[in-house]
């Protein structure tokens, strides 16, 4: 997953994919001496667990606010600071003008932007230049991808079983 | 060694004249209010003298400005003065009534040279305000008596000195009696001459004293100075001169403060790691705001930033009329030494800056990092940590990325805990059964369980109830 652009994850339902999908690579980010924010993180980010997975929670910083005026702000400031290299919200109502600047704020920033948000914000209109949509389907999980900066949507991905 | 001799001459009306404006005759009189110790040019142009009465000074001029001299306001001008020159020297000594006294000769090499020093120090005492009169010799002594005579010069060696001294007069001599005029009966007017008088005689007509004096002044015996010590906290306030009433009328004066702070923070080589901001507003009712850092700054720009941060969440009176700032805890912080290779685990002093920050506008308790905690009870297994504060951690497998702050009791339908759904035990049980030594005791099987969508889920049955809780959430 490239830095330098934000991509926007819609999931139906906490606990589905969601995090799994970014694991590898906060894992392989986290190893330097810049932080991971976790901004409005839905429950604990568990450290043992996460530990485990090789990402190194040194560098974890957690943002605890539900207001969404500061969720951008924090993230203005991380992606400005240069000192941190990934930025992962969570704001389930973020409409589109804070989407757009979110993505104003990590334009052009080496840093990775992911914003959780839910499926019902799905519009034509989206500001984010990459949009991915995690569900399940057939017992399976699929990602799907209905926009994307330079290139139109593409067809649904299975997902491999991601292991814990 | 070198010493500088910083005498301000006009102390006493100084500090009425800083920041005020400058027409007409003023003067400043003894603590008795009679007698006019200091006055200013206008007052001299109309013929008041020192020492004159005040009521003859009021004859000749009706309209006269009179303050009344304040010894501690003096003597707080002077340690100030002090602190603001302890970048160049830390054996700073403070000589009453008005002078400072500086030892530069540690700090040539710093500075390049001596004459480099002494023009940057009487920039400094210009900055500040004060006429001075400011000269560098080899002792404290000779160095005070050349500004009292008003002489400005720089002497480096002792034979040097000799000539200059042996031209003073012997009035700056104290004897024990005090009296200016003891000199005068044995027609001796130089301190010259009266070095080349037995010393056996100065002693036993003025006194060993003289002697001494004589000695320290030449550098033929040692004249150890009291040095000025900085006070363990730094505190200070400014009043404002009109009511501030929006953030950036505050932190204007905010500013000032972080500076004077900063200074001296760096002459302590320290850094605060927390401070404490008062607004006081026209009632004089204190607002009290506590700021900490992550980890301790100097930085003045840093400073400010944080307390901009923090005011504009707070809801400020609309009238502040005086700004108090004071350290509260301050740890030492040596300047940053550079390394030949780049050490992995330090952080880029943006990282204090970003989360001092997101600390001072979303709140402290809210911006944490994260660390593993060797307990076996999941809730005990982390903990919310210092962001700046670097851990080992202990690994534990099978634990869901995602924790509930709560477990959430469950329902369930003739045994099977239900969640969406029945949910479907996969993995365990893993008994976990631990903390008996405090409240917080622990008798769980803890299962790895599929809802009906797929997802998985860490949940237990809490064994004393046999009631099923979620605890967890795996990606």
């Amino acid at each position: 997953m490239a830095s330098g652009t934000s991509h926007r994850n819609i999931t139906q339902q906490t606990g589905i994919g969601e995090i799994s999908i970014l694991l590898p690579a906060l894992a392989q980010l986290s190893q330097g001496t810049q932080r991971l924010l976790f901004v409005n993180p839905p429950y604990i980010p568990y450290a043992p667990s996460l530990f485990s997975k090789g990402v190194n929670i040194n560098n974890i910083l957690v943002v605890q606010t539900d207001k969404l005026t500061e969720i951008v702000w924090a993230i203005e400031q991380a992606s400005r600071s240069k000192s941190c290299c990934a930025s992962i919200a969570w704001y389930a109502e973020a409409n589109d003008q804070a989407i757009r600047r979110y993505q104003l704020a990590l334009e052009n920033q080496k840093i990775l932007g992911v914003l959780f948000t839910k499926p019902a914000l799905r519009k034509k209109n989206n500001p984010a230049p990459w949009t991915d949509i995690v569900r399940e389907a057939q017992s399976q999980k699929w990602i799907e991808i209905p926009n994307r900066r330079r290139g139109g949507p593409i067809s649904s991905i299975p997902l491999a079983r991601l292991n814990h | 060694m070198l010493w500088t001799c910083i005498n301000l001459p006009n102390l006493a009306l100084d500090i009425f004249h800083i920041g005020a404006d400058d027409n007409g005759a003023y003067v400043v009189t003894d603590s008795d209010h009679r007698t006019i110790i200091a006055l200013n040019h206008q007052a001299q142009k109309v013929g008041i003298k020192t020492l004159m009465s005040l009521s003859a000074a009021h004859a000749r001029s009706p309209d006269l400005k009179v303050h009344h001299r304040k010894p501690t306001h003096e003597i707080n001008t002077l340690k100030q003065t002090a602190l603001y020159l302890m970048r160049y020297s830390p054996h700073v000594s403070i000589s009453i009534p008005n002078s400072v006294l500086i030892e530069i000769g540690a700090s040539i090499k710093l500075f390049k040279d001596a004459r480099h020093i002494h023009q940057s120090i009487s920039q400094d005492i210009k900055r500040l305000g004060f006429n001075a009169v400011i000269t560098s010799a080899p002792t404290p002594l000779a160095a005070t008596w050349l500004t009292q005579c008003g002489v400005e010069t720089l002497i480096h060696n002792k034979r040097e000195l000799a000539s200059h001294l042996d031209r003073l007069p012997l009035s700056l001599i104290k004897t024990q009696d005090n009296n200016p005029q003891a000199f005068q009966a044995v027609g001796m007017r130089t301190i010259g001459e009266i070095k080349n008088v037995r010393r056996a005689s100065i002693a036993q007509r003025w006194g060993y004293d003289v002697l001494q004096q004589i000695d320290k002044a030449y550098g033929n015996t040692p004249d150890p100075q009291k040095l000025f010590e900085l006070p363990q906290q730094f505190q200070s306030k400014i009043p404002l001169n009109f009511p501030a009433t929006s953030v950036e009328e505050i932190l204007f004066g905010v500013n000032r403060l972080i500076q004077q702070m900063c200074q001296y923070l760096s002459n302590t080589k320290r850094g605060v790691s927390c401070f404490k901001l008062n607004l006081l507003d026209e009632n004089l009712n204190p607002h009290r705001y506590c700021l900490k850092l992550s980890s301790p700054s100097r930085d003045a720009k840093h400073l400010t930033h944080i307390v901009k941060e923090r005011l504009n969440q707070e809801s400020i009176p609309s009238r502040i009329e005086e700004i108090q700032i004071n350290t509260e805890t301050t740890e030492s912080l040596s300047p940053e030494s550079k390394n030949l290779f780049t050490d992995i685990n330090s952080k880029s002093p943006n990282d204090q800056t970003l989360i001092d920050l997101l600390s001072a506008r979303i709140g402290e308790g809210c911006v944490y990092g994260i660390t593993t905690n060797p307990d076996h009870r999941p809730e005990y297994a982390w903990k919310k940590s210092s962001p700046s504060r670097q851990r080992q951690h202990h690994t534990i497998h099978n634990r869901p990325t995602w924790l509930l702050s709560e477990p959430k009791l469950l329902s369930t339908t003739s045994g099977t805990p239900q969640l969406r759904g029945p949910l479907t035990l996969i993995e365990g049980p893993e008994r976990i059964e631990t903390g008996w030594w405090d409240p917080h005791r622990v008798r769980r099987d803890y299962f790895l369980a599929m809802t009906q969508n797929q997802s998985r889920v860490w949940i237990y049955q809490d064994l004393p109830t046999r009631s099923w809780f979620l605890h967890g959430i795996f990606s």
